[in-house]
């Protein structure tokens, strides 16, 4: 088969030459708009209905067909050599149905190969996998860990950010120092804003993979819905590691987050640490991988103080003590056990199944948005394609 | 139809059981403009390249890596021996990188005959083909193990 491929390629050869003599005119001009896109259709089934946070939205076994649902489509057009501009649109599938939107839409001047200054609406490279969250080809699970992914439930932000990449000898350092605001976004059935926020991430790439370190301060965050509204700032710590060594896959992350609230009486702090840790054996085109997740909130106790109307049956009444609540069902408590398979079937399409078992603890409902009973079993199904 | 698939079959078969199937990598090489100044390169200096986390080549001057037809041979061929991933792995390393504006993977050109002559007109180009059809209009910095 070799020999006949390399006669081919010859004949070929003197085919082309012949006929674009005249090559290096016809390629002179780079492309003017290039066009990529990605997505996912998903499945779950699970031994609850009840809906559950997963990333930056609310989503459920209710939804079954539908909810890890999403189709982004990305043009770039190049100006000139230094200066392009990307834009990338997003439908996605949630437990409100789909929406569209703009989740990228950004000018990118790049003076040199290792600089970019970007300027527009950015993602948040909150988490390892915070910028391509939705795009499900690029990583292991149907889904990223939800207990350290759905901590931030920011995305996009109009600002502006820089990378500057250092390249060592055989590794090399990228600085990506960010600063904007959220003007408005509904994420996890809330209005978000956030006056400003910066953050710096770090990556540090080598052969087998990359460490990161990223740490982000937002003030002003206001989340509203039809029943409150609440305000606070925010400091994030998150780190972690995406390492390949010859078929062994580990990825790990960790953060950290500390919230100062307004707007709840009694309640002004919220320190959540949340983990990770995958391991993935690559043999060919299937990936087996199990990761454990958890998620542990801490929170200064609930104090009302003596006076705070209480709701009776009569109506609110005034109440005669200071009274002190156990933590709340949504202090983010859960712990999970995941085994998946990703297969590549296809050079651009894999197939990813997730069983998935979520352990709520310490009085918590975890990340569900009902109270789940001691724990549930999840298995979701998705194919993920690239083009 | 048939009967040509079963013979490119067997070919391989019988090919990957002889010392034959070494020749397929040997005749790839990687080549540069003549002009370049860089006589040699490392494989970890090319599998940087085209990954992109090298933009420069080690004599500073930017570069711009092609890469070969999809699902080609040769292709498959480079990236095992060189970069050390499979078809997949390296779509789904650049999927993090193009849609988180970050990346664009290697132009991708068709013929053998159209990479030398685009590498012959790109002062900054890499590209890798079969070491029979270079003539001295480019340069040869690597030869695949």
């Amino acid at each position: 088969m070799g020999f006949l491929f390399k006669k081919y390629n010859i004949t070929m050869s003197f085919f082309v030459a012949v006929v674009f003599s005249g090559v290096s005119e016809i390629y002179a001009e780079t492309p003017v708009i290039e066009m990529h896109g990605f997505a996912t259709a998903g499945l779950i089934l699970g031994d609850t209905d009840k809906e559950f946070i997963s990333g930056t939205e609310v989503i459920g076994e209710s939804a079954t067909f539908g909810a890890d649902n999403s189709v982004g489509v990305q043009l770039k057009a190049l100006i000139n050599e230094q200066v392009s501009f990307t834009t990338q649109l997003l439908a996605k599938g949630t437990i409100e149905g789909y929406n569209l939107e703009a989740h990228w839409a950004f000018i990118d001047y790049h003076p040199a190969g290792n600089l970019s200054l970007r300027g527009g609406l950015l993602v948040l490279p909150t988490m390892m996998v915070s910028e391509y969250v939705d795009v499900g080809y690029a990583y292991p699970w149907v889904r990223p860990p939800a207990e350290v992914y759905s901590n931030i439930p920011l995305t996009s932000y109009s600002g502006v950010d820089l990378l500057y990449t250092l390249e060592l000898d055989s590794v090399s350092l990228t600085f990506q120092p960010y600063i904007g605001s959220i003007p408005n976004e509904h994420s996890i059935e809330y209005e978000l804003k956030v006056k400003s926020g910066m953050g710096m991430n770090s990556i540090l790439r080598f052969d087998q993979g990359s460490l990161r370190m990223q740490l982000m301060r937002t003030e002003n965050i206001q989340a509203g819905n039809s029943f409150t509204t609440i305000e606070l700032d925010a400091d994030i710590v998150a780190v972690g590691a995406d390492i390949e060594m010859a078929n062994v896959l580990v990825m790990a992350e960790y953060l950290k987050k500390d919230f100062d609230l307004t707007g709840l009486p009694g309640f002004n702090e919220l320190s959540t640490d949340a983990w990770y840790l995958t391991l993935g054996y690559r043999m060919d085109k299937f990936m087996p991988h199990i990761t454990y997740a958890t998620a542990d909130t801490e929170q200064a106790p609930l104090v009302l103080p003596a006076g705070t109307p209480i709701d009776t049956a009569l109506g609110p009444i005034p109440s005669p003590v200071a009274m002190m609540l156990p933590p709340a069902p949504f202090s983010f408590r859960q712990e999970s056990f995941t085994l998946g398979l990703r297969y590549d079937f296809l050079p651009r399409a894999v197939l990813k199944m997730d069983l998935q078992h979520t352990r709520p603890f310490g009085g918590s409902w975890g990340l569900f948005t009902a109270d789940p009973g001691n724990s549930v079993d999840l298995f979701s199904l998705a194919v993920d394609v690239t083009f | 139809m048939k009967n040509k698939s079963i013979l490119i079959i067997l070919s391989s078969v019988l090919l990957s059981l002889s010392p034959l199937s070494l020749i397929a990598a040997n005749n790839i090489v990687v080549v540069v403009h003549p002009g370049n100044s860089i006589k040699t390169m490392t494989q970890d200096e090319i599998k940087r390249i085209y990954l992109g986390k090298n933009k420069l080549f080690k004599n500073g001057l930017s570069v711009a890596p092609v890469d070969a037809e999809k699902g080609s041979l040769k292709r498959k061929e480079f990236y095992k021996k060189v970069v050390g991933k499979s078809p997949s792995q390296v779509s789904s390393y650049w999927s993090r990188l193009i849609f988180t504006g970050k990346g664009a993977p290697p132009r991708v050109i068709d013929s053998e005959a159209e990479i030398l002559a685009w590498v012959e007109s790109h002062a900054d180009s890499i590209g890798y083909v079969n070491k029979d059809s270079v003539t001295d209009t480019v340069k040869i910095v690597f030869t695949l193990p």
